[in-house]
């Protein structure tokens, strides 16, 4: 009976490090870490910041439930920032179909980032608002190129995107960003 | 870094030829002060990567785990259902064996009573059987 006894609590111990325990750890190792990063991702496309703080919440849900999936894939982050983006645009779609707008009055840039100075102010809400105006796979590919600094070829899967046009993109992005800052700066920053 | 380098880095950055370091080293040489003027207008590009890169998602994500049960603890969950089912189904038929046999008792008690009660009114006839006797046998 003793012996019963000690064997059932031995397994019981084995279960619970093994399939319950180390699995939470891991998650958050894993995947909380890429929290802020799905967090940007989200706010880029979905422009306010408690809608971006919502999609990253029911992203990290729905990974959780997902999670012994997870363990097979070769790049958990990739997988996580298509989710991000699927889940968005999924997000957009259904406001342009129930015809709400987006607001941008709730977009707050100025107390998001302290570090922006005030005379660099006027730029970066240019660059804000020009960004805005692009599609949200151009979007995309300048938060993860950009702002995330992410290798060519795992952009390339999350955006299903060939290396070539991803270039060409990229470049019309950049171009188009020197030549509104170039007009900015000859109209003078009265 | 020459000013060279940097003008020539630029010039690859804008095609789209960059590698990440390049690219990284274009952001710190923006985020320094040693940019030229004619440089100038290109340091906001670098300081809006930088500064998005910053952002932070402000609430804290807890794991809302649905907890699971061990296959031991489902086992003695499953014991613990028969048994108590056992338990209360023998208690029930028990209960139902009391109730049968308290009314065999009810009717066999009542079954007495009525035997009595016709003996009751034997003893009737007794009393009518006195009554007369008296008249008879006065005193």
């Amino acid at each position: 009976m003793k012996l019963f006894v000690t064997i059932l609590t031995i397994k019981r111990h084995t279960y619970r490090t093994e399939t319950y325990f180390m699995n939470q750890l891991e998650f958050s190792n894993t995947v909380i870490s890429l929290q802020d990063k799905l967090f940007r991702i989200a706010k880029r496309l979905l422009v306010s910041s408690d809608e971006a703080q919502d999609a990253c919440q029911e992203i990290l849900s729905k990974l959780w439930e997902k999670r012994s999936d997870l363990d097979g894939l070769r790049s958990v982050e990739a997988y996580a920032i298509t989710m991000t983006k699927n889940y968005c645009l999924d997000r957009l779609k259904l406001k342009e179909a129930s015809n709400l707008r987006l607001v941008h009055s709730n977009y707050e840039s100025a107390s998001d980032n302290v570090q922006r100075t005030i005379e660099q102010q006027d730029q970066l809400d240019l660059i804000d608002a020009f960004l805005k105006t692009l599609p949200a796979n151009q979007q995309l590919l300048f938060q993860l190129r950009e702002v995330e600094g992410m290798e060519y070829d795992e952009i390339e899967k999350i955006l299903d995107m060939k290396p070539t046009a991803i270039r060409v993109s990229l470049s019309r992005i950049r171009k188009q960003l020197r030549e509104q800052l170039l007009k900015m700066n000859s109209y003078g920053i009265s | 870094m020459e000013l060279v380098k940097i003008e020539a880095l630029l010039e690859k950055y804008f095609e789209a030829e960059t590698s990440l370091k390049e690219e990284a080293i274009l952001k710190s040489f923006f985020s320094s002060d040693q940019v030229p003027a004619h440089l100038e207008m290109y340091r906001p590009m670098f300081a809006y990567a930088v500064a998005e890169s910053k952002l932070k998602d402000q609430t804290p994500y807890r794991i809302r785990s649905k907890r699971r049960l061990s296959p031991f603890m489902k086992i003695a969950a499953s014991i613990t259902v028969v048994v108590s089912i056992g338990i209360f189904a023998r208690e029930y038929q028990q209960k139902k064996q009391a109730e049968y046999a308290y009314q065999q008792t009810m009717a066999a008690m009542e079954l007495i009573a009525n035997q009595f009660d016709k003996a009751k009114q034997s003893i009737g006839y007794l009393e009518v059987y006195e009554d007369s006797k008296n008249k008879i046998f006065k005193k």
